[in-house]
This record gives structure tokens, sequence and C-alpha cells, in this order.
């Protein structure tokens, strides 16, 4: 955490205006959460842990921002994040869940693999993390390291399976972390706005998937 | 009135009207065609700004929009391109009389028709790779419909348009904060390539062409070459608006030649797989994986002959896709599959649609007197005029892509007459099927016709003309 990157209040200072700020630790804990919600969308398969961890990931996320933007750029991530799990809920409940225990229906699938596939990329956010200095604009090591790393798991996500619900969550949580970490950099009405719309447009997506097309068969290659 | 808010209502009013499952296909592909065309015209020659008398009332458009602090605006710089933009989802909307291809088709494309010409009148510009993104979320409804099972490219492509979305949103916040100009070099190397990755999705460089053969597999023909048409489209005009709009990018040889390198690379591997393959359909985006290839070198020449010539290509290539799009679908739809050995001796069963995909593939190639060569020929003989030595991957880029063609018109008219019945096509699907192969070819014999008016598309963009 050098070159003042652990500081909490350089947002709140530069908008001049007065902002609480989340306490250093409860800022590790929160960021220490969302990566943890990160890691059970990965590798859990039940809908409960899946669907729970998204919901948690959008949380914490919301909450590292509380004091470094203004606080309804903060809710709006939260709203737009839970809005996208209760879409996601709605619709895993009305269509069977498409992931059995096995973990089937993609390639390398299994729950050691992506345990180890999801530590190199949490060790790896975290290191590079520490090297990143965003011009012009003071971002918090833990929050930094949130963001990076849940674009990470997000990625690895899309990247391992191409089963629909699977592509969305990965997507949704790419978006989780890209967000957390552009709010703070821009934290314009409009774009904020914008970017929540995309959430639940991805989670709109993932329901009419699930609900409307049913899943290709096996012909397609790896699902 | 501000112009860019009735152009939303009115494409949210046509997408819900061309919804209306009880309209029946043909209705349906009508209003949005034309209303489409109707918006297109508008954006173009409606008078902004001026007070006009309508039935006694008294109303003046503005052009411009607020919205949360940003604002959509119908500059003279982009009308054009809004335009364009419109009148090319016409123009494949009413193919979609015939085509069918899917339920959300009308109602997804139009939302998304209107959003991508929201995202060229969005100011800062690059915001608008957010409303590309939810444009490629309606695309996603467009090629995955519930009969096909498409999904694997849909999501591909929506995965695509979020990673480019992120990466173009950091390079505006980058250029916002580093204030990059000409003068500093060292600050433009670190934006360019964020910012080059983003354009890259929507201009279709491997690998984010990856969206495209799995389409080719599963989407119905006429989406899939919807979807490529209006996202090709909408990525050079937001390519054409950062060179126009940043000095910084123009002056830096690197992007030039990382286009021109691009643009090579696009051309020898859609070559290498346009002519291994067993499916029309995926002969045919590689074939467009050239087409693509070819137009990126016309933007890496770097002058303004090169991106007038680039947006020609463009638009000849909307004509080859509409073709291809139209007849493939014909062809597969009366044979069952678009593999080589059910299409041997369509040509003889099914004479119009198989004439009709082989001139929209060709055209595409840029094979002589079709819509795609007059481009491909200025661009080789200006390349040559600029002493480029990328100048001869174009005509070898469209020997592969017609050769690839040739391939393909071999097996539709090869082995002789088919003993099956032939199945009927409609009178609108003839007429439509003569019209496209018309289109194609007088387009490629009088280009002078078309490419001025083309070109004047991208006028507005001055800068690049300097």
């Amino acid at each position: 955490m050098g070159d003042g990157l652990g500081g909490n209040g350089g947002g709140a200072a530069g908008r001049g205006g007065p902002m609480t700020t989340v306490p250093a630790l409860l800022e590790i804990v929160l960021a220490a959460a969302a990566c943890v919600a990160g890691v059970l969308l990965l590798t859990a398969s039940d809908r409960r842990v899946v669907l729970a961890g998204l919901g948690c990931a959008f949380i914490a996320c919301s909450a590292l921002l509380i004091g470094q933007v203004p606080f309804v750029v903060s809710l709006a991530l939260m709203t737009s994040g839970l809005a996208a799990t209760a879409i996601l809920f709605l619709s895993t409940s009305a269509a069977a869940w498409p992931w059995s225990s096995a973990g089937a229906g993609a390639l390398p699938e299994g729950r050691p693999f992506r345990l180890v596939l999801t530590a190199f990329i949490v060790v790896a956010v975290v290191g590079l993390s520490q090297g990143v200095n965003l011009p012009g604009r003071t971002v918090p090591q833990p929050i930094l390291a949130t963001a990076m790393g849940l674009i990470g798991l997000g990625a690895l996500q899309l990247g391992l399976s191409e089963r629909s619900l699977r592509v969305c969550i990965g997507l949704l949580t790419a978006l989780a972390g890209f967000e957390t970490l552009y709010f703070i950099l821009e934290p314009a009405l409009a774009i904020v706005a914008l970017l929540g719309s995309v959430n639940v447009v991805v989670a709109l997506i993932a329901s009419y998937l699930l609900l409307v097309v049913r899943p290709a068969p096996p012909a397609d290659g790896p699902a | 009135m501000s112009a860019p808010l009735i152009l939303a209502l009115a494409t949210l009013l046509l997408a819900i009207v061309s919804g209306v499952a009880r309209l029946g296909r043909i209705p349906a592909a009508l209003i949005a065609g034309l209303g489409s065309l109707a918006l297109g015209a508008v954006s173009l020659l409606a008078p902004l700004d001026v007070p006009l008398q309508v039935g006694g009332l008294a109303i003046k458009l503005d052009p411009s929009l607020e919205i949360l602090g940003r604002s959509l605006e119908l500059a003279p710089g982009i009308r054009s391109g809004v335009g364009f933009i419109f009148v090319i989802g016409g123009y494949l909307f009413l193919g979609a009389m015939v085509a069918d291809p899917g339920r959300y088709f009308l109602p997804m494309g139009i939302l998304a028709v209107g959003l991508l010409a929201a995202s060229l009148m969005v100011r800062p510009f690059l915001y608008s790779a957010v409303l590309v993104m939810l444009a490629a979320a309606a695309f996603v409804l467009v090629l995955a419909s519930p009969d096909r099972h498409a999904e694997r490219a849909a999501l591909r492509l929506l995965a695509f348009a979020a990673f480019g979305m992120m990466m173009t949103l950091v390079a505006a916040w980058m250029i916002d904060r580093l204030g990059v100009t000409t003068g500093s070099p060292e600050r433009a190397g670190s934006v360019i390539p964020v910012l080059a990755l983003g354009l890259a999705v929507l201009l279709f460089v491997p690998p984010f062409h990856l969206w495209l053969p799995p389409g080719a597999d599963r989407a119905h023909p006429y989406a899939l070459a919807a979807v490529a048409a209006l996202m090709q489209a909408a990525g050079l005009f937001l390519a054409l608006r950062v060179l126009d709009s940043f000095a910084w990018v123009r002056a830096d040889a690197g992007v030039r030649l990382g286009m021109t390198a691009a643009g090579i690379l696009m051309i020898v591997l859609g070559g290498i797989w346009a002519l291994a393959q067993v499916r029309l359909a995926r002969a045919f985006v590689y074939v467009l994986l050239i087409d693509l290839g070819i137009g990126m070198l016309a933007l890496g020449s770097g002058t303004a002959i090169g991106y007038q010539l680039a947006m020609g290509m463009s638009a000849a290539r909307m004509v080859g896709l509409g073709a291809w799009g139209l007849g493939a679908t014909l062809l597969a739809a009366g044979m069952g599959s678009d593999e080589r050995h059910v299409l041997k001796g369509s040509g003889f069963t099914l004479p119009i649609p198989a004439v009709l995909s082989v001139a929209g593939l060709l055209s595409v190639a840029g094979f002589p007197l079709t819509a795609g060569f007059p481009g491909k020929w200025g661009l080789t003989a200006h390349l040559l005029r600029e002493g480029s030595a990328a100048w001869w991957w174009v005509p070898a880029g469209v020997v592969l892509g017609v050769v690839a063609g040739l391939q393909w018109l071999s097996v539709i008219f090869g082995g002789g007459a088919r003993t099956e019945p032939r199945p009927e096509l409609t009178p609108l699907a003839r007429s439509l099927g003569i019209g496209g192969v018309a289109i194609v070819i007088l387009l490629g014999l009088f280009p002078q016709v078309a490419y001025p008016l083309i070109i004047g598309v991208i006028s507005g963009l001055q800068a690049l003309f300097a």
C-alpha cells in the first residue's frame, strides 16, 4: 500500500464535500467479502450459494464506495446489482437450475481445478494492484484489488464455461468489479445510470436464455 | 422539440408496433423497414434550429437532448452517420418480409439500431461504448431466437462488447485526465492500446470475431448478416470519430501500422479459413473477415481518401450482406441445410436464391462487376499511389475471397440438375431476390452513382479531411 494508495479520503476531498469514509479495517473486510463472493460464484454449484454470492459481491462493492463517491452512486450500484440478482433468482426458480453438483457442461470444470485457477487470479491481482498508479486519482488499495479481482474472476468464469447462465454471471461479476473502480474515477450520474442498466439487461438476457431458449443440444460443443 | 428525443420515441414506438405478433410478418417488416428509412430521412434532412410552420403550429427542432448531465446531439458532423445507420436498418428490415429471421428480429433490431444511432449522438462520444454494449445485448435476442441454439455466438458477442465497453470507458477517462496531445507521445502511448482494444471488438479484429463462426453454425443467416452489418457500421463510425476527434491518434504512426497489421492478419486468417469450410455460412463469415481486413487497410492508410474508401466499402458490404443473408436463408430453407453436400446442384432447384447468395458472397469478396469491387479497386490504386507496401494485400484478399466464392458457385451449380421437386418461392421472395442481384450488379457497374453519396456520409468529420 504505497504512494498514498491507502488513503481513504481522496475522492471525498476531491469533490469538496464532507463524506463519511469506510474505516480502513472495514474496507479490508469488505474487500475480502467481495473476493470470497467472487470465488463462490466461480466454484459453487448450489443455486442459493451462487446467487447469494452475487448479491454479496454487489453489496460489498457498493459499501466499499461509501465515502469515495456520492452516496447515490454507491446506492445505484447496489440497487442495480441486487435487481440483477433478483431477476436471476426469479428466473432460476421458474426454470431448472442448470448446474448439477457434478459440474458437467464445461471444459475443465472440476472444483479443485477452478479453485487452483481462482487462487492464481486472486494472488495475481492482489500483486498487480500494488503497482497500479492511476493518473490523477488516488484509489484505495483494497478497492483496487477488489475491482481487479472481480474483473479477473469474471473473465475466468467466461473463459471456463459457455453455459448461458455461467457466462452471464461471469459478466455480472466482471461488471461489478469494473463499476466499483470506474465509479470512483467517473461518478457522473449518466454513466452510473447507463452501467446500472447494463447489469439489469445482462440479467434479463440470462433469464431469456434460460426460460425462452432451451439449453443447446450437445452437438453445440462444450456448453 | 428535441430531434434526438423524437428519434428515440419513434424508435421505441416502431419497436413496440413491429413486435406485435398479430400484425403478421410482412406488415411488421414493412412498418419496421419504412419507419427506419423515414427516421433516416429525418436524421439526414430535418431542418434543425430553424423555426418551422407545421399546420399553423410553430415548432423548432432542437438538435440536442440533455440527460443527467450528458447530452445526445444530432450535430452536423454526425447526422449523416445517424441517418446511414437508420437507412441500413430499414434496408435490412425490409428483407425480413421474406427471410423471416425470428420473432425478435424486428423489435430488437429496431431497438439496437436506435441504440447504435444514439451511440453516434452521445457526448462525450466515447460514452457511446455503453450504448453499443446495450445494442449488442439487444442483438442477443436477434441471434438466439427461441427456435435456434445460437446462444453461444450471442453470448460471445455480448461478452466481447462488455469488455470492449470497459476498455473504451477507461480510455475515455484516461484521455480526459491525462490531457493527451500530439506533443505528448508518451501519454498517448499509454492510452492508445486501451482505446485500440475497445475498438478492435467492434471492428471484429481477431480474436474478437470469434462470435461469427458459431453464429454461422446456428443463427439464422439473415439475422447474422444484419447483426454483422450493423455492428461493423457502428464500429467503423466510432473509429472514424476517434480519428476525427483526436489529432494525436491520427498522428501516431503506430496506430496506422497497427491497423494495417490487423488488416493483414484478418485477410490471412479469413483467407485460410474461407477456403476450408464445408458450410456456406461459415465460408461467408470468413470472406466477410477478409473484407473487413481490407477495410482496416483503408483506415491504416491514414489518408482522407483511405477513410472515404473505408466508408464506401462499408456501404457496399451492406449490399452484399443483405443479398447473401436473403439468398442463403431461402437456399438453406429450401434445401434443408447449407452444407456442401446438401447444396450440390441446388442452383438448378432454387436458381434465384442460389444466384442471390453467390452474388452476395462474391460482392463481399470484391469480384469485378459487383458492388464490392470498386472500393477495393480504388483502394489498391490509392495505396499504390501512396507508395504503401501493403497495397498488394488488397488484391490478395480479393483473390482469396473470390476463390472461396467460386468454390461455392461450382458446388451450387455443379453436379447437374437434381431430381427432387423444386420448392416454390413466393412472388415477393422472387422479386426481392431478383432485385437484390440487380442492386449488387448495378452498384458494381455504376459506382459513380452511389459512391459520392456514401462518401458524403463522413464529410462532416472535418478534421479527417483537413
